[in-house]
């Protein structure tokens, strides 16, 4: 009896089985990073095992059971799971100042709806306060660099004097404390071409949103005064390739561009090589609330149209929730102690809620300066984003995209549900369909049977696995 | 709804008497329709054994190598590529605002 119950193979990975289309399953050990598509026998199989029935010894399976421990499914070690969990006083080295609420533009879908709310300008000092925060801090903790980001909220190029005087006094803080510091910025890409030159000269990279299609581009994003954007923005594109400035592109799809979408990837790719090109659907926040859904299967399906005329042109293109290669359990830094500023110099750590008087400030701004001048923090308001990771979301626990996902937008999913705990969205329909995607790819490109990860055998890449905590 | 993608016990018919690996032809992960694209079915068998065969095995100094790289702390071994990579982050942040993301090229 011994002898038998010694002899069975052990389920050692967490496995999730996705059903495909003419009854096949996709069997996906995320931690592992391997996957094989098989039938309804190969999953109940495999279930024999878990259960630990006499079946689970049967010859006839070997090789199969043979193919399963390669995945690290059978008989592996313990996998790690990639937790990250932050403790104790924020220490950030990285801030993002949301320079200002004013816009140049009015884009009909904008989330902040930047120009119908209140102006607000970042006056230099709340800038300096952060930089100087996380520039010690990145100096006490033996970090190489700092970094500076100017965001949202409206467009950053806006408030240009706190935009230029904050990188210079950053400049001069770095010599001094002996480090280094890295810069970038979001924009519309609406500028001036001295603005243009200084971005170049002085910022590492920069983030810029245009929606590749002129017509669309310009129905959805008109500058302030009325006409459209399209040209200054292929000017900016232009000349941020021309002088060497690495550069991302994102493109909000809406409802009505999601017919258009291979035309506006292909008008990008023709002419543009930024270092990443992202594609997502339109958020119904903010102007965009009441607009219809882009999270839909057209969206899906124009993804993976656009998806292969990008790669005909050399390039790739992405989407945040769908993330294969990469383990998490956040989707992004909120639950990081991720450090944005307001204007009004309030902590935030959320990107998309930016000032103080939004909806569910008081869920994500969780600091605030002394009058001493010093960071102050929320430990309840801290706690709570802290805990937002998917390892902690009832609702995800048993979605087979978690540990690539991360759990999404927690942001999104408070406007959607608005209910405190996680509950997803229409956007988890596309992370899945779009995961499944590069899952099959990745078996399809080692051979089409089984993916075995992308590194080590899966047992050497779980021993070798390191997380940060 | 909640997503449940557990590893649990499927419906099996008449077509399911083998355990069968499919083969995943290379357009599945972009295709609009997947129909067709699990057809060449491989039987649980020689392919299969194959593949749990250790294909493209390092050399002695890439097996040095690979041990470097291992202690190497914020780097991975490539296996295909055969050197040391940097290791992507599991950290940092990620927008998905209407906005734009900055965070890839900080981050990532
Ligand atoms: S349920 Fe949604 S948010 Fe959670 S892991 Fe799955 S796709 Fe991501």
């Amino acid at each position: 009896m011994t002898e038998i119950c010694q002899r069975l193979p052990k389920v050692t990975a967490e496995t999730f089985v996705v059903p495909l289309e003419e009854k096949r399953y996709l069997i996906y050990a995320p931690l592992r990073e391997t996957a094989c598509v098989g039938n309804a026998r190969v999953v109940n199989h495999l279930m024999d095992c878990k259960e630990g029935s006499t079946r689970a010894a049967d010859p006839a399976y070997e090789d199969l059971r043979n193919l399963f421990r390669v995945m690290g499914i059978l008989d592996a070690r313990a996998e790690p799971k990639p937790i990250t969990r932050f403790k104790g006083t924020p220490e950030p080295t990285e801030v993002t100042l949301f320079l200002t609420t004013a816009c140049n533009l009015r884009c009909t879908y904008c989330y902040a709806q930047a120009g119908d709310t209140a102006k607000k300008f970042m006056k230099p000092d709340v800038a300096f306060r952060g930089i100087e925060f996380v520039a010690r801090n990145a100096a006490r903790l033996g970090r190489d660099k700092f970094a500076v980001i100017y965001h949202g909220g409206g467009e950053p190029t806006v408030n240009w004097p706190t935009l230029t005087e904050s990188h210079a006094f950053a400049t001069t803080l770095a010599k001094e404390l002996g480090i280094g510091f890295s810069s970038s910025t979001a924009t519309n890409g609406v500028l001036r071409d001295s603005q243009i030159d200084w971005i170049v000269s002085h910022l590492n990279g920069a983030s810029v949103s245009f929606d590749g299609s002129p017509e669309l581009q310009d129905e959805h994003r008109p500058k302030v005064g009325g006409g459209g954007s399209s040209s200054q923005v292929i000017h900016t594109l232009t000349r941020f390739q021309e002088g060497g400035l690495p550069y991302g592109i994102r493109v909000t799809v809406t409802a009505d561009h999601i017919p258009h979408l291979v035309e506006s990837v292909k008008f990008i790719c023709s002419r543009f090589k930024p270092k990443r090109l992202q594609v997502e659907p339109a958020y119904q926040m903010g102007r965009w609330k009441d607009a219809p859904s882009a999270e839909t299967d057209a969206f899906i399906d124009a993804f993976r149209e656009a998806q292969v005329a990008a790669r005909a042109l050399g390039q790739e293109i992405y989407f945040s929730g769908a993330k294969v290669g990469h383990l998490s359990n956040h989707f992004c830094g909120v639950t990081q102690d991720s450090f944005s500023l307001s204007p009004d110099g309030g902590v935030s750590g959320c990107f998309e809620v930016f000032a103080e008087d939004e909806k569910d400030a008081d869920v994500f701004f969780y600091g605030h300066t002394d009058d001493k001048g010093q960071f102050q923090f929320n430990k309840k308001r801290l706690a709570n984003l802290r805990a937002q990771t998917v390892d902690r979301h009832a609702f995800c626990s048993t979605c087979f995209a978690k540990w690539n996902c991360g759990g999404d937008c927690y942001n999104k999913s408070l406007k959607v549900n608005g209910s405190a705990e996680f509950q997803g969205s229409d956007r988890c329909h596309v992370i899945r369909e779009l995961t499944k995607d590069q899952i099959l790819e990745r078996i399809a490109k080692a051979g089409g049977l089984a993916w075995l990860g992308d590194e080590e055998s899966p047992e050497g890449k779980s021993a070798g696995k390191e997380f940060l905590l | 709804m909640k997503p449940d993608y557990q590893l649990k016990r499927v419906e099996e018919d008449s077509d399911d008497a083998m355990a069968e690996i499919s083969s995943v032809s290379p357009s599945a992960g972009q295709n609009l329709t997947r129909r067709g694209l699990f057809a060449s079915i491989v039987t649980a068998g020689a392919a299969l054994v194959a593949l749990t065969e250790p294909a493209n095995a390092d050399t002695a100094a890439q097996k040095k190598a690979k041990a470097k790289c291992k202690k190497k702390k914020g780097y991975k071994w490539d296996s295909k590529k055969k050197k040391c990579v940097k290791r992507s982050s599991s950290g940092g942040s990620y927008c998905s605002c209407n906005l734009v993301c900055t965070c890839d090229l900080v981050y990532y």
